[in-house]
């Protein structure tokens, strides 16, 4: 017989992260939420 | 003469043509075909597409059961991570050629860190709140490599089912 097919899928897809609003540890260096520090918002290094 | 232009019995009117097919003659080439009518293709994938209207994401193959399957915070079986929501309903384009794609846009906000990424995706009846039915799947691409907790994995107009020989 010569009747061959296959269904055959693929998904395209990306990630993104939310803003996030920070929320600064007691010494206000870290955010609880997402980690960065405000050295690395200054600096741009994230 | 070689044994592939021996071969070669036909005499093509175009000459290009015929050095095509005496290229394909060395290579022993032979064409693909299914034998299926395009009315019986498009029956395959619309068993999918028709009935398949909620996308589910998987930490490894669902292979032909929906295995792997990174469970959702409203669906049936959850305890922990995952994703917010159930499984996201998907709708499709008109079938054109030999696929057809999807035309909307899931959104699964992350609860857990993947850390092996999201390798493949799953095709079910229903969005897992209560069951549903698992009818394919496939892998994905843009997803490897760890996806951190929070993230947003999005697929627009993402998924495509191909017809393959």
């Amino acid at each position: 017989m010569g009747l061959q097919a296959s269904v055959v899928g693929v998904a395209v897809g990306t990630w993104v992260l939310p803003e996030c609003e920070h929320v600064w540890s007691e010494t206000a260096e870290v955010c609880e939420k997402c980690g960065v520090t405000r050295l690395e918002l200054v600096t741009g290094d994230v | 003469m070689s044994p592939a232009e021996r071969r070669l019995i036909h005499i093509f009117r175009d000459p290009e043509i015929g050095e095509m097919a005496k290229v394909a003659a060395y290579l022993d080439a032979v064409m693909a075909n299914t034998y299926l009518s395009t009315a019986v293709i498009t029956a395959m994938i619309a068993c999918l597409t028709t009935t398949g209207a909620f996308l589910s994401i998987h930490s490894g193959s669902p292979s032909t059961t929906g295995a792997n399957e990174i469970i959702g915070s409203t669906m049936s079986g959850y305890s922990s991570g995952g994703f917010t929501g159930a499984r996201k309903a998907i709708t499709w384009a008109a079938f054109s050629g030999t696929s057809q794609v999807s035309n909307d846009t899931q959104t699964f906000a992350l609860l857990a860190t993947q850390a092996s990424g999201i390798p493949n995706f799953g095709l079910w009846t229903a969005d897992g709140t209560s069951g549903g039915t698992y009818l394919g799947g496939g892998t994905t691409s843009g997803l490897s490599g760890s996806i951190p907790n929070g993230a947003n994995v999005i697929f627009t107009n993402g998924v495509t089912l191909s017809v393959a020989d």
